[in-house]
């Protein structure tokens, strides 16, 4: 095989995206556009503060510099806030320990309704959620480690868990100008080599 | 607001619609679920609105700063974390309709996939932002933060050893036809 030939291989293994999901990805770019940029103004400066990376912990490192340092990198609409972490812990069939957090993300939210949220993540006694989430969860492929199969079977359960704690949430596109939840996520603590 | 800001406001305004799209079959491309890249694409445009600041003066630098916090999202989504968000519904929804996005007829192409899949990472993000995402040496350079004459040279190491690769499944496959 010579160059041109190469080229030729990789110019017809590529395909452009369908054109309804380029327009759906620019309309995402706008809608995405935060309110100030709108108003015709530039993002506030912010203090650069020291951020550990997550991948970059090591096994000495405490528990609590690792909760703090959970999802500095996951950004979200200046509008919204999240829950204080909820522990999703478990072994998989291997053996493998994962310790992971996740959070509820809302939007258009009041103080009361991250009050409520909040107390009831921290009245709840999470002990074995991560791991019935990993029983219970489908398997997954190339997911050694069982992140994937926990966090499919996450989001139906924090949603769950969410309308429980503030009635009347709307999930995700549900329609409703109310409180919402616009995001749910894990990260979990990387493995130590 | 001085000419300045509302030059880089317009440049940002412009540029994150306009490269939308590429970063979408980016993600689209190299995660699986492939209609996963409309969380990760979600996940990117916020972070770049957020960091409007810091768009380069120079518009030739915009897409390699660009696809670099691509790769830091792409990364870290590899790194176990995992994110659904409300603001890729729609995008999700339509991804999950499409087969292999970004790709050919993914089975005539099996032995390029396989032969890229044996290159080392580094290789594989220099062979696949400068053939699949179409993004110059010079501009891949500046993504992965890597001398442009590093990337050069892997870059030719990598095609030769595709070549090689490639060379050798076809022969295989010549002598195994009847």
């Amino acid at each position: 095989m010579n160059d041109t030939e190469l080229d030729d291989l990789f110019s017809a293994s590529i395909a452009p995206l369908p054109a309804s999901v380029t327009r759906e990805a620019i309309s995402l770019a706008v809608e995405t556009k935060p309110p100030r940029l709108r108003r015709g103004r530039m993002p506030r400066r912010r203090w650069i503060i020291p951020v550990i990376v997550v991948g970059s912990l090591t096994a000495g490192m405490s528990l609590s510099t690792y909760q703090l340092s959970v999802w500095p990198w996951v950004t979200m609409p200046e509008e919204n806030t999240r829950t204080i972490p909820i522990p999703v812990d478990f072994t998989t069939d291997s053996g493998h320990f994962e310790s992971c957090r996740a959070w509820v993300e809302l939007r258009n939210w009041s103080d009361s309704n991250l009050t409520a949220l909040n107390d009831a993540i921290r009245t709840t006694d999470w002990t074995g959620f991560g791991q019935q989430l990993y029983d219970e969860g489908a398997t997954v492929d190339d997911d050694s480690g069982g992140e994937r199969r926990v966090g499919e079977a996450l989001t139906p359960a924090l949603f769950e868990f969410t309308k429980a704690a503030i009635p009347g949430v709307v999930v995700f596109n549900e329609p409703g100008e109310g409180v919402g939840i616009d995001a749910v996520g894990m990260s979990c603590r990387p493995d130590n080599p | 607001m001085s000419a300045r800001t509302e030059d880089k406001r317009s440049r940002i305004s412009r540029a994150v619609p306009e490269h939308a799209p590429a970063l979408l079959a980016y993600f689209a491309r190299r995660i699986d679920p492939s209609h996963d890249a409309a969380d990760l694409l979600a996940e990117t445009l916020l972070i770049l609105w957020k960091r409007a600041n810091g768009l380069p003066a120079d518009d030739d630098e915009i897409r390699p700063w660009m696809f670099g916090i691509a790769r830091h999202v792409l990364l870290h989504h590899q790194r176990s974390s995992a994110r659904r968000s409300a603001l890729a519904d729609r995008l999700r929804s339509q991804m999950s309709l499409v087969e292999r996005p970004g790709f050919s007829d993914s089975s005539t192409f099996d032995d390029l996939h396989d032969a890229i899949r044996k290159l080392d990472q580094a290789d594989r993000d220099i062979i696949g932002l400068h053939q699949w995402d179409g993004l110059s040496l010079v501009e891949v350079s500046r993504v992965l933060r890597m001398k442009e004459g590093t990337v050069r040279s892997r870059y030719h190491r990598a095609r030769e050893r595709l070549r090689h690769e490639l060379a050798a499944t076809t022969t295989s496959a010549t002598l195994a036809e009847p």
